[in-house]
């Protein structure tokens, strides 16, 4: 588990009008050039669905980055789970899961 | 001069009409010069039939009718110079053959008729149509029919160069092939209905292309590839029935595109591929996936850039139940997703 104090994540998440939007955001040192990965599956009664999101992205001067975002359709029966991980090199240095229901 | 040298021409492919009932005939017309007009006409009763036209000038046409029940009918027609129109039509046969071949700008060709046609056109501004209706019936067997457009340019970019072809009223087993190489604002375009049916369209090094298959029936299948360096161009498949597939990929440097699939029905498969460059700037591009009615599979595949100004979009949209997604883009931080099923 990653637990480097130098970078925190954040899953920036809401719902509106039965839409799940998730934009992880990443606090590190200011130039950090990192790589995440962002892997969400979701099951319900309409479908089911999976996303693989990764690549690169350099931390702004404020020390933050926003990494891709993810749209879920989302029903009250659904079931989600939605992983995000960042690497600094080949070192993860965060991790985040965002998972419905509890 | 050249005018009654036609004229005699279509007299002679004529006379052979008429007195050789049930036997093979055929006719050659070759033309030099502009403003010429050749037309042959033949009507075999139960023979075979071929005709050869050939100009080589501006501004010229050659019309090439085949009627009547007759088995192995082929007309070729080939022109060098711009501004030529060709049309032919064969009607009454479903083993007939037309090919025509153009080179220059600013022309025309047609073919209707219900087997095996192609054209081939080499310049700017030049428009091919095929037209192939009702070429089979449930049920029957053996391969349908075939339709296959070329359009290149003449060492420089083409312009404004449009193919279509149209395998329509109930066709069953068709197949349509458009490859377009080298050209601006250049258009593709395939109509089938029926069932068991084949469409491809391929561009390359295109800019401002527009590719559009529209397919009803069963069991079909549909494929866009625009890759070596297709920019600002757009591709577009739309399906309906059950049991069909759909594919588009825009790759090797290929930028600023946009790929959308609409489905409906039962059974249904998209599948998008982009790949934009890995480094630069403003070079994105945007998939979507609209799926109605049930038991359909949705995959977008996308690489680039991936930053805001480069981003890459995924967007699938799936109602009724039992549908499946799926959706992977590498990049940076621009990129998004979005998925709704309901």
């Amino acid at each position: 588990m990653a637990d480097d104090p130098a970078y925190k994540l954040h899953i920036d998440s809401t719902v509106q009008a039965s839409q799940l939007i998730v934009v992880p955001v990443i606090a590190a040192p200011a130039g950090s050039r990192l790589r995440y990965e962002m892997i969400s599956g979701k099951q319900g009664h309409s479908g089911k669905s999976n996303t693989s999101q990764s690549g690169g992205v350099t931390v702004g001067a404020d020390g933050s980055a926003k990494l891709s975002t993810l749209r879920l359709g989302v029903g009250a029966d659904d079931r989600y789970l939605i992983t995000v991980k960042v690497y600094d090199g080949a070192k993860l240095v965060a991790e985040q899961v965002l998972r419905h229901p509890e | 001069m050249k005018r009654e040298l036609s004229a005699i021409a279509i007299a002679l492919a004529l006379a052979y009409c008429g007195q050789a009932f049930a036997d093979d005939n055929s006719a050659t017309v070759t033309q030099s010069g502009g403003g010429n007009n050749a037309t042959v006409s033949q009507d075999p009763f139960g023979g075979g039939a071929s005709a050869a036209v050939s100009q080589d000038g501006n501004s010229n046409s050659a019309n090439v009718n085949q009627t009547g029940a007759g088995r192995d009918m082929t007309a070729t027609v080939s022109s060098t110079g711009n501004s030529n129109t060709a049309t032919v039509l064969q009607d009454g046969t479903n083993n007939g053959s037309a090919s025509v071949t153009q080179d220059g700008n600013g022309n025309k060709a047609t073919i209707n008729q219900k087997a095996q046609a192609s054209i081939t056109q080499q310049g700017n501004s030049n428009t091919a149509t095929i037209n192939q209706v009702g070429t089979n019936c449930p049920g029957c067997g053996g391969n349908g029919a075939s339709a296959t457009i070329n359009q290149t340019s003449s060492g420089f970019t083409s312009f404004n160069d449009s193919a279509t072809i149209n395998q329509i009223g109930l066709s069953f087993r068709s197949n349509a092939a458009i490859t377009q190489d080298s050209g601006n604002n250049s258009s593709a375009t395939v109509n089938q209905t029926g069932a068991d049916q084949n469409a491809t369209v391929n561009q390359q090094f295109m800019h401002a292309a527009n590719a559009q298959i529209d397919q009803t029936g069963h069991s079909q299948t549909a494929t866009i590839n625009q890759t070596l360096s297709v920019n600002f161009s757009t591709a577009s498949i739309v399906q309906t029935d059950s049991n069909n597939s759909a594919s588009i990929t825009q790759n090797f440097n290929s930028n600023n595109n946009t790929a959308s699939v609409t489905q409906s029905g039962t059974l249904q498969s998209a599948t998008i591929t982009q790949q934009n460059n890995t480094t630069g700037s403003n070079e994105w591009n945007d998939a979507t996936i609209l799926q109605s009615g049930s038991s359909h599979l949705a995959t977008i595949n996308q690489g680039g850039v991936g930053t805001p100004s480069s981003h890459n979009t995924v967007l699938i949209t799936q109602t009724a139940f039992n549908n499946t997604a799926h959706a992977t883009q590498t990049g940076g931080g621009g990129n998004s997703i979005t998925i709704t099923q309901h």
